[in-house]
């Protein structure tokens, strides 16, 4: 990788021209403090990561696909209203067989019917 | 260019021209950062333990191909937005008026302003270059890369190279004028 290369392959007009060129170009590359700090920053982070082990981007990838599908299965479950607490509670104290509250709607015809009828 | 010891020193000797070659592609100077970190990560995380001699050149390649994607996005969503302003001229030309103003307190207001304004014309004409003249001209005259270096960083053949250097300082010495 030659950087100062004399350009051999122009001829000596191009060589001269590419020449001014170049140095009027490097002499524009003077960034003000913000970006310098950007760009600063950036290299911080590329350096870091390529000090990471090898098996890091694996790992981090992998928890976080976890965590993303634990994520969807919980907001994918079937969402049922759970029983109030009064509801439970009635359930527990009343002096009814369990097998009433199976039959309810028949019970509700019933009643229904009785109403009608008178 | 001698070899450097770290890929923190690699990368500090690069990034600023290649922020700038970034910018003057895009006229952007958010997109041109952008590009540039995006290049330093792939690098670091790709290449960062390959010998540090494959470093310039897989840097280079790495950005060349990130500034050509960036422009086929550009592209693309230009052709389906069409109707959105392009913001980045806008910025671009503001940040062109503030550098063109000489400092009050430089050594020479004259000078600096002189060449602030051949900066000028000499950006827009790499501006006006095809792309592949501009990519060579930028990789072989500001970067410094021989003529092989060029060529594997772009992916085509030293031929094509030496063409399109050529072309490009024949098109550059018309439009810049004298130096």
């Amino acid at each position: 990788m030659s950087d100062m290369n004399d350009f051999d392959d122009l001829d000596e007009r191009d060589r001269a021209l590419a020449r001014k060129l170049r140095s009027k170009l490097r002499a524009s590359e003077n960034l003000d403090y913000v970006t310098q700090a950007k760009l600063s920053a950036a290299r911080a982070r590329a350096v870091a990561d390529a000090r990471r082990p090898a098996g890091w981007w694996f790992a981090t990838g992998g928890l976080t696909a976890a965590a993303l599908l634990a994520v969807v299965l919980v907001l994918r479950m079937p969402q049922t209203a759970p029983p109030s607490t009064a509801d439970s509670l009635e359930l527990m104290t009343d002096e009814l067989e369990p097998e009433f509250y199976q039959d309810l709607d028949l019970y509700q015809w019933l009643a229904d019917s009785e109403a009608d009828s008178a | 260019m001698s070899l450097p010891v770290s890929l923190d020193a690699f990368l500090a000797g690069v990034e600023r021209r290649a922020l700038r070659r970034a910018e003057l592609a895009t006229r952007n100077r958010d997109e041109a950062l952008d590009l540039v970190q995006d290049a330093m990560l792939r690098l670091a995380h790709s290449y960062g333990g390959r010998p540090a001699a494959e470093w310039p050149g897989l840097f280079h390649r790495i950005l060349v191909n990130r500034i050509r994607d960036w422009h086929r996005a550009r592209k693309l969503r230009r052709r389906f937005f069409f109707w959105e302003k392009d913001n980045s001229l806008a910025a671009d030309d503001a940040r062109h008026a503030i550098d063109n103003v000489a400092d009050p307190m430089g050594a020479d207001g004259a000078e600096e302003l002189e060449g602030a304004q051949l900066a000028g014309r000499l950006e827009q004409a790499m501006l006006q270059l095809p792309a592949r003249q501009r990519e060579t001209f930028e990789l072989r005259v500001w970067e410094g890369l021989s003529v092989e270096d060029t060529a594997a960083a772009m992916g085509c053949s030293a031929g094509s190279v030496k063409t399109h250097l050529s072309r490009a300082l024949d098109a550059l010495r018309k439009s810049v004028g004298p130096i």
